[in-house]
C-alpha cells in the first residue's frame, strides 16, 4: 500500500485523501481450519472413549454394569508380553511415523482460501468465485458456446466450446477477456484455455 | 514393566497385568482414571467447538469522561447495508468473527451479475472509507466477496 496512493472513489464522493487514512485496519486473508484441528479432534474422541471404557470396567465389578471387563483380556496380553516377532520393529516404525506426521500437522499453518481482491483491499474471493468470473468474461467472447471453469488459489483453468467460425483465435481472445476480467487478483492466477468446436476437439 | 527371567529373556512384558483386575484397588484406581479421562476429552472436545467473539469495542475518543462503546454486531449490519447500497453489489450480510478472528467484522458480498471486479473494488474501497471515519479507524472489517453462478449455455454466440 503506497502512501501517496488515492483511494479509487467515484468522483461524487465529496473529498479525496490518501489511502492509507480512509482504510480499516489491515486482517488477515480468510483460512481455513488448522491442520491439527481434525486431529485434535479425533484424539479427544479417543480419550473421551478410553475414559469410558475404563469408568465402565470399573462398575462392571461392582454389578452395576453386566458382562465381562474389556480391560482384563489387554491386562493378559500385556502380562504375556511381545518376543523378538518381525512385526515390532514395524510397528515400532508406523507408530515412529505416525508420530511426526501429528508433529508436522500441529506445527501446520491454516490454509489460504481465497484470493484477493487486491489494491490493498481487505476483501478476498474464493476460487469459485474467482472461476464464476471467468466464466462470465468467457461467455461474452465472440462466438463462444459453452464454458466449464475452474480455478484454485493460484489458476484458473476453462475449458469452452465455439462455433466452427469462431475457432481461430479463440483461445487467444477468451484469454484476454478472462485476464482483463481478473485484472487485479492478487495473487495474479495463471489462466489456461482449451477450445474445442461444435464440430469436433481442436 | 520389566523383563522377565528364564526362558523369556527376551520378552518385554507387563509383570503381573493379569492379576490387576482381580486386585481390590482396581476399581477404585479404574473409575477416577475414567472419570478424569472423560472429563479431560470433553473439555478438549468443547474447547474445539467454543468460540470466543468480542461484542462491542472501544472508540478512540473514549476517554476519563466516558467511553464510547460500538456493538460490533450493529456495525456489521450497517457495513452490510452501505455495502449493498453500493451499484456493484447485489446484496451483503454481515457478521462478527470469533475465535482468530474475534474483534473483526465480516461482510460478505454478493456482486450483481454484470459488475466487474474493478467496480466492485471501488465500490467496497469507499464503503471502507465510511466505514474507517465513522469508526476512526478501530475496527477491522473483511470483506468476502460472492459471484453468481453463471447460468449454462449462456454464452453469446
Amino acid at each position: 500500500m503506497s502512501s501517496t496512493r488515492t483511494l479509487p472513489v467515484p468522483a461524487t464522493e465529496p473529498e479525496r485523501v490518501p489511502r492509507e487514512e480512509r482504510m480499516t485496519p489491515a486482517v488477515d486473508a480468510p483460512s481455513g481450519a488448522p491442520p491439527a484441528a481434525a486431529t485434535g479432534v479425533a484424539i479427544a474422541l479417543v480419550v473421551l472413549a478410553l475414559g469410558v471404557i475404563a469408568v465402565r470396567d470399573a462398575l462392571v465389578p461392582l454389578g452395576w454394569v453386566p458382562g465381562p471387563s474389556w480391560l482384563e483380556p489387554v491386562a493378559g496380553v500385556l502380562a504375556d508380553g511381545v518376543g523378538k516377532d518381525a512385526w515390532v520393529p514395524v510397528v515400532a516404525v508406523l507408530v515412529a511415523l505416525l508420530g511426526l506426521w501429528l508433529v508436522r500437522r500441529a506445527l501446520g499453518r491454516r490454509p489460504r482460501t481465497a484470493v484477493s481482491l487486491g489494491d490493498g483491499t481487505n476483501a478476498w474471493l474464493e476460487p469459485r468465485d474467482v472461476a464464476r468470473v471467468a466464466d462470465l468474461a468467457a461467455s461474452d467472447v465472440d462466438g463462444v458456446v459453452t464454458v466449464r471453469s475452474r480455478a484454485a488459489r493460484r489458476s484458473v483453468a476453462l475449458r469452452v466450446t465455439v462455433v466452427d467460425t469462431a475457432a481461430d483465435g479463440a483461445k487467444g481472445a477468451v484469454q484476454d477477456a478472462v485476464r482483463d476480467a481478473l485484472d487485479g487478483l492478487d495473487p495474479t492466477p495463471r489462466v489456461s484455455v482449451k477450445v474445442s468446436t461444435l464440430g469436433g476437439s481442436r | 514393566m520389566g523383563r522377565r527371567a528364564g526362558p523369556d529373556t527376551d520378552t518385554l512384558a507387563v509383570g503381573g497385568a493379569d492379576s490387576w483386575a482381580s486386585a481390590g484397588w482396581w476399581v477404585w484406581a479404574l473409575a477416577p482414571v475414567g472419570v478424569l479421562l472423560v472429563v479431560a476429552g470433553l473439555s478438549w472436545l468443547a474447547s474445539h467447538l467454543r468460540r470466543v467473539g468480542i461484542r462491542s469495542v472501544s472508540l478512540p475518543d473514549s476517554g476519563e469522561d466516558g467511553r464510547l462503546r460500538l456493538r460490533l454486531a450493529a456495525l456489521a449490519d450497517a457495513v452490510a447495508a452501505a455495502a449493498e447500497s453500493r451499484l456493484a453489489t447485489e446484496s451483503a450480510s454481515g457478521s462478527v468473527g470469533s475465535g482468530p478472528d474475534a474483534g473483526v467484522v465480516e461482510v460478505t458480498v454478493t456482486a450483481r451479475h454484470d459488475a466487474s471486479l474493478t467496480e466492485l473494488r471501488r465500490d467496497l474501497a469507499a464503503v471502507d472509507a465510511e466505514v474507517a471515519t465513522a469508526t476512526g479507524g478501530a475496527v477491522p472489517v473483511r470483506y468476502l466477496v460472492r459471484v453468481h453462478r453463471p447460468p449454462r449455455n449462456a454464452a453469446t454466440t
